[in-house]
């Protein structure tokens, strides 16, 4: 069995909020070029609004660690970036970036900031998204296509998002129409695959 | 200002007096002070010196938004020491519009027959209610409806009759379900030990709350409101996915205790998160936002249905998530929905209640995820009063003795809610030094640089911690005694006229001029008094400690134990 590059999903928004959900809380994988900033990396590679990096982004992990200085924090192959909005709580607040409460959680604050001189290669990065994040980043990140780890993807197509949707949906395995049953089936005859890219088209 | 409600359970009589020396104070600031000036500090917490008071804060009962939470404060039996703990609900709103400041319940009764408080514009009576003993919240609310009407039902459940010190107090909500609990600290037992069932408040043509200066109130009023509502975390945030929004962000942060404290993530949070529940809710027509009481503009709260789009439960929140999930290794909603229930009816305090059945599962009593058993702990053996259920009921400390665990999360006796101290170090400092026991809303208020309370802090400052949270406690105290939710704390951190706005509306209320530095003087007068109050009880600084695992354990995945010097928590109180 060869292995399955490319599954894109046509579907409507309401759909693809809940596919953003299922993926993106546990992670997907990015190939980005690594090396630099997390600034650079969601404002450039993946062209978000800078505004929108500095208000709405505003708590940001780096393998776990709190990030307070994006432009300063440099990413690296298979790093995990978690990114959500503002949360609520004191621990919500000590969390945010530059929060005045960041005294609070200093032993675990990233503190790796050093120049931009690493090798700028592209490579997968593993990226989580959050609460209002996930809902406003997620589709536009599905539409331009991530990679996720095949054993997920089998998981996710057997769940009842498309089973219960009453909304519409079309399926292309490598560029062919398929049904979701004969997917399941494809994908299981490809168990041993590790990863795959994931697509949407939202309508 | 109003008036005080003296209720004797003893001799069975009641009695209104003028507020008198505790004038100008209301919710924490108020319940602290009669409890710090009336109860000896050594009493026993259930017997008849101990007293239980229930008031509404400063702005209850005005149009302000998210004012109408009620707070309970008497000598904890779980702690030993001073307790407040608030609730939100529509009691407290009636009580303020009929004109009470507090309601002080005294004594003991001499049977062991239950009664209820009976309150309307004309009277205050005590009355029989035998017959709703051993009922649950949820059937006592239903009973007290039938009989009264449409109104405020502040009650206690069977282990609140039981007297056992997780035992929380009940509010009904806007649906009329008892779904809002002042959970911490046992004060269910306290009410219990009054053979209180419940306090019915009435407030029909109630004259309402005096505003001297409508037009001033009106204005910074609005001003409050508009700020909660475009803050992104009161103004969406919240609304969009309700406090369980921060279990996938504390446990990436590796602070998420999971399987009673033993790990910071677990691995299964994205099936419990806050994004999780709102499809839930939305999918079997529940409400992913909710109002808990009359005039929030937050809507924090929410309605859970099972899968056939039935009501299980209301207000799931973060920390009943994180008590019944992460902590006792349970990756199902529907089923700690179920466990939040039972407590909701049994009248148990979620954190305490979650945090002991971790004890139990690492205790060998049940396996960590056997939800089956764990429901089976609280509905049958809990509800029944059965040895095992009342050893539950007593909290994470009693059951950690019983069963010989030596992990217990606990500081003055109360189970620590869901942030592992070790990964945020700065919340170990608040569990430590607060006057509550390890509880997490004791410095929950985050106004420091804003409210100027004890100087201005360095952000970038590493050695901030004790001094953060010292400044966060007295923000919090002055908070608690204004009504207003917690949550409204975040506008105040961002915004510099969402926090005047607090102290202007009292101003127009009552006539007063207060600055902010009156509003910081309240909380440290509230913190000293509660401080006071235990060190009379007995406590000393060697209790401002975490338990000795965490300067033991490393916690993962940051692989840290907790390293605050003792000296420096000893300097929290040198204020």
């Amino acid at each position: 069995m060869k292995d399955i590059s490319e599954i894109e999903v046509h579907l409507s928004n309401s759909t693809a909020r809940d596919m953003c959900s299922y993926l993106f809380q546990s992670g997907v994988l990015l190939k980005v070029q690594v090396g630099v900033s997390i600034k650079n990396l969601l404002c450039e590679q993946l062209s978000l609004d800078e505004t929108y990096v500095d208000k709405r982004i505003s708590t940001i992990f780096l393998n776990s660690q709190p990030v307070d200085d994006i432009s300063n924090a440099i990413i690296k192959n298979n790093d995990t970036l978690a990114l959500s909005s503002a949360m609520p709580g004191l621990i919500g607040a000590t969390l945010r970036r530059n929060s005045h409460l960041a005294p609070l959680r200093d032993t675990i604050t990233f503190k790796e900031y050093r120049n931009n001189d690493d090798i700028q290669a592209y490579d997968l990065i593993h990226l989580k998204l959050f609460n209002l994040i996930l809902q406003e980043v997620g589709p536009l990140l599905l539409q331009n296509g991530v990679m996720v780890d095949f054993e997920e993807v089998i998981d996710f197509f057997q769940d009842k998002i498309f089973e219960e949707t009453k909304e519409s949906f079309a399926i292309y395995l490598d560029g062919e129409t398929i049904g979701l049953n004969e997917l399941r089936k494809c994908l299981q005859s490809s168990a041993e695959q590790q990863l795959t890219l994931l697509k949407a088209k939202i309508f | 200002m109003g008036k005080i409600l003296r209720i004797n359970m003893t001799d069975m009589t009641v009695k209104t007096e003028e507020l008198g020396e505790y004038a100008g104070l209301g919710g924490r600031a108020l319940t602290s002070s009669i409890i710090a000036k009336e109860v000896p500090p050594l009493c026993h917490p259930l017997g008849p010196n101990n007293k239980l008071v229930a008031a509404p804060g400063l702005l209850t009962g005005t149009t302000a938004a998210s004012s109408g939470r009620c707070h309970f404060g008497c000598k904890s039996p779980l702690t030993g020491g001073i307790k407040e703990g608030n609730a939100g609900g529509v009691a407290s709103q009636k009580l303020a519009r009929l004109g009470y400041s507090a309601i002080v319940l005294e004594g003991v009764p001499e049977d062991d027959k239950l009664r209820v408080v009976y309150i309307n514009k004309d009277k205050a009576e005590i009355l029989p209610a035998d017959e709703l003993k051993g009922m649950g919240n949820y059937q006592t609310v239903a009973k007290l409806t039938e009989r009264y009407g449409k109104v405020g039902i502040i009650s206690i459940g069977p282990a609140g009759e039981q007297k056992l010190n997780a035992a929380s107090i009940a509010i009904n909500d806007t649906d009329n379900r008892p779904a809002r609990h002042a959970g911490r600290g046992g004060q269910g037992a306290v009410m219990g030990s009054k053979g209180l069932k419940a306090i019915v408040i009435d407030d029909t043509g109630a004259p309402g709350v005096e505003i001297k200066d409508k037009d001033e109130f009106k204005k910074w009023s609005k001003i409050f409101t508009d700020g909660l509502l475009k803050h992104p975390v009161t103004g969406e945030g919240l609304p969009n996915f309700g406090t369980a929004v921060l279990i996938n962000v504390i446990n990436e942060a590796g602070g998420l205790p999971t399987r009673n404290f033993s790990n910071g993530q677990f691995e299964h949070a994205t099936n419990i998160s806050g994004e999780q529940l709102v499809e839930k809710c939305k999918e079997r027509k529940g409400k992913e936002t909710h109002i808990c009481s009359p005039g929030c503009v937050i809507r924090c709260s929410n309605v859970y249905n099972d899968k056939d789009g039935n009501y299980i439960t209301s207000g799931l929140e973060y920390e009943t998530i994180w008590a019944f999930g992460a902590n006792c290794n349970i990756d199902d909603l529907d089923m700690v929905a179920r466990l939040d229930r039972l407590c909701d009816d049994i009248g148990l305090d979620t954190i305490e209640a979650g945090g002991t059945i971790a004890v139990a599962m690492e205790g060998g009593l049940l396996s960590f995820g056997d939800w089956d058993r764990a429901i089976k702990l609280l509905d049958e053996d809990v509800r029944n009063g059965t040895p095992i259920g009342k050893i539950i009921g007593s909290g994470a400390v009693v059951t950690g003795k019983v069963l010989g665990v030596t992990r217990v999360p606990a500081v003055k006796g109360q189970n620590m809610p869901a942030y592992d101290p070790r990964a945020i170090q700065g919340i170990g400092v608040t569990y430590a030094t607060s006057t509550m026991g390890a509880d997490h809303t004791a410095g929950y208020a985050i106004a420091t640089n804003i409210m100027k309370v004890g100087g201005y802090v360095d952000p970038l400052k590493p050695e901030g911690q004790v001094e953060l949270s010292r400044n966060l406690q007295i923000a919090t105290a002055a908070l608690d005694s204004t009504g207003l939710c917690l949550f409204t704390a975040f506008p105040v951190l961002d915004q510099p006229e969402t926090f005047e706005a607090i102290y202007r509306m009292l101003n127009a209320q009552y006539g007063l001029n207060l600055t902010a530095d009156d509003v910081t003087e309240l909380g440290k007068n509230v913190l000293k008094t509660e401080r006071d109050f235990n060190t009379r009880a007995g406590f000393t600084n060697k209790d401002d400690r975490l338990p000795e695992f965490m300067y033991q354990e490393a916690l993962a995945p940051h692989n840290l134990v907790f390293m605050v010097k003792d000296e420096e928590l000893d300097d929290f109180w040198n204020f």
